[in-house]
């Protein structure tokens, strides 16, 4: 494959994917919808950007700065869903109090580390590398 | 407040939020965006490791801050910072643009702070990155909590002999010298590997939440990730992380493993303040069947809340279930296919069984009550065909078919992009493999990435 074959395989099999979890409705119809959106415009700007290119610099930075808002969009969850990947989070997920009782902690083991570095300061100095 | 270390993490490209770059879906399968804003989890440990013996280090995840605020000014964070020497992260070859730019304003606004360089990528073009006026080392390997402290301990003292320092590229009076890269440990458990508990402390230490947030989202969606082993037991041919990369590029011999001891430690840890799922990094079977046992019996007797996510690199047999589900009430499991051919596979290095047994596997795995299984596919792999790729999207069907239809399985799909990873074989050997290769130098790919869409930021295509 090309680089043109790689880009194109990659948007045919991920338009074939996104069919394939709509008729098993491992996703919505809005879903299905957003990524297949995403992918049309995804190769159209691909072509548009080659086309661009083949512009002068100066012309093509001038011309592509005209279509960053636009490929921005594209840039993230074009070929998957944005939850796909995400793995369940409970909603408290982090207890705030637990987190300051485990940063006083460290905080605590991190002043011992300053007083035992002032007794003893060359303590750095001592690492031994073991192969 | 003065530093002793900074570390800075690069957008992949400086200045995205300039740039138009279409990028489409290089990172769809990964928690990053396209500005690859995660950082890699051995700074942490390099900053934990530090910071054992007082020192004050500090992570600045610049690439997450400018995605966070548009307006956010880099030079202007960074001209504020007062530290002995700054450490640049090139772990994934993406962030060859970041990066340099990176070291290059830091040198303007501080030109007699050191400039050192550590990574993956840093390491295999250590030689390239130390011609850079601006980058003073490259600290290489993949084990460099030690040997950072020994540099910084000489430039706090301000002795030169910097070829005392083993894996250590330097020069002086800009002239290179590369010291041999014989500096490879067997063992982590002195190590935090991430290290979770300086990422918790710094927040406290250096009153800042903002700086060291591994990626853009995290805050609402906290996951965590322990490292079970440095270098790897499989010869994956794509993987700049394969048992022959690891040789290749880190002088690593052998697995270095955590013991299952130390990773329950640390996941007693993380339960305290998440309840977010953990990603145990690497297959755990790669420990030997011991060491698996083990790690289940530890498990079992903790009180596990979280959810457990596994990957697994080859065939698993039900007992293997059994046992995990066992031990984790809550589980998940990743796996990486890359195709439904079994010659490629075979080739490849990864799942080198049979579909049936592939099957066998994940019917396996959502019997003993796994919670999500993440399947995905690849295109760009060596030996595959359009047709092939394309392909990839039956067999999910097959196996959708033939596991009942089970919801709980998500299939991906993903180019390999933008490039070949550094040291794996297929960037060694790309004729072998049947690829052509557009970039060979760090500066090749530093360019690539720079490109205005994601077919041009392609390191390589296939040889027809």
């Amino acid at each position: 494959m090309t680089r043109d074959d790689i880009v194109n395989a990659t948007y045919a099999a991920a338009s074939k994917l996104n069919k394939f979890k709509l008729q098993h409705r491992l996703i919505d119809h809005e879903g299905y919808l957003d990524i297949d959106s995403k992918i049309q415009r995804s190769m159209e700007y691909i072509k548009k950007i080659d086309q661009l290119l083949s512009l002068s610099p100066e012309l093509h930075s001038v011309e592509l700065v005209k279509i960053k808002k636009e490929i921005e969009e594209l840039n993230r969850h074009s070929i998957c869903g944005k939850n796909e990947l995400k793995w369940e989070v409970q909603k408290n997920y982090a207890n705030i109090f637990s987190l300051a009782i485990v940063g006083l902690e460290l905080l605590y083991k991190d002043y011992a580390i300053k007083v035992k570095k002032q007794i003893h300061p060359g303590s750095r100095h001592e690492i031994k590398l073991h192969v | 407040m003065m530093y002793d270390f900074v570390f800075l993490h690069a957008p992949s490209v400086y200045d995205f939020r300039k740039n138009s770059l279409l990028a489409g879906p290089i990172s769809d399968v990964v928690p990053s965006s396209p500005v690859f804003e995660m950082y890699p989890i051995g700074i942490t440990s390099i900053a934990d490791y530090l910071e054992r013996y007082g020192l004050r280090v500090k992570i600045i995840n610049l690439a997450n801050r400018m995605l966070m605020d548009q307006n956010f000014d880099v030079e202007k964070k960074l001209r504020k910072i007062k530290t002995k020497a700054f450490g640049i992260v090139l772990h994934w070859l993406p962030h060859a643009h970041g990066s340099i730019e990176i070291a290059r304003i830091i040198k303007k606004l501080h030109p007699e702070t050191p400039v050192i360089f550590g990574g993956l990528s840093a390491t295999y073009f250590h030689k390239e990155l130390i011609e850079y006026p601006f980058i003073d080392f490259v600290m290489r390997g993949d084990s460099t909590e030690k040997l950072m402290l020994l540099l910084l301990n000489k430039l706090e003292t301000r002795e030169t002999d910097y070829e005392e320092i083993p894996n250590l590229t330097w020069k002086k009076d800009n002239k290179p010298g590369f010291n041999p890269l014989t500096y490879v440990p067997d063992n982590l458990d002195d190590l935090d590997v991430p290290g979770y508990r300086y990422t918790i402390k710094s927040v406290f230490k250096y009153k800042n939440f903002l700086d060291p947030l591994p990626y853009n989202g995290w805050l609402q969606y906290p996951n965590t990730a322990l490292l079970t082993a440095r270098g790897c037991t499989q010869s994956c041919l794509i993987c700049g992380g394969s048992k022959e990369a690891y040789l290749q590029n880190c002088g690593r011999k052998s697995l270095a493993l955590r013991s299952p001891a130390k990773l329950a430690e640390d996941i007693q840890f993380i339960q305290r303040f998440s309840r977010a799922p953990i990603f145990i990094l690497h297959d755990i079977r790669q420990g030997g069947p011991e060491y698996v046992i083990e790690f289940f019996s530890l498990l079992k007797d903790m009180k596990l809340k979280n959810e457990i996510v596994f990957e697994l690199f080859q065939y698993a047999d039900e007992e293997f279930f059994r046992q995990l589900h066992d031990a984790v009430p809550k589980y998940s499991i990743e796996i990486t296919l890359e195709t439904h051919d079994e010659k490629l596979r075979k080739l490849n290095g990864k799942f080198h069984c049979t579909n049936d047994k592939v099957i066998d596997t994940l019917n396996f795995v959502l019997k003993h009550d796994c919670n999500k299984i993440d399947l995905f596919f690849m295109v760009g792999i060596p030996g595959q065909t359009y047709q092939s790729a394309l392909d990839n999207i039956d067999f999910c069907e097959t196996i959708h078919l033939n596991c009942n239809k089970d919801s709980r399985l998500f299939y991906f799909v993903a180019p390999l992009a933008p490039f070949l990873d550094p040291a794996s074989t297929a960037f060694e050997y790309p004729e072998k493999y049947g690829y052509k290769r557009f970039c060979y130098s760090l500066e090749d790919h530093r360019a690539a990435i720079a490109q205005p869409s994601w077919k041009h930021m392609l390191s390589y295509e296939q040889m027809r």
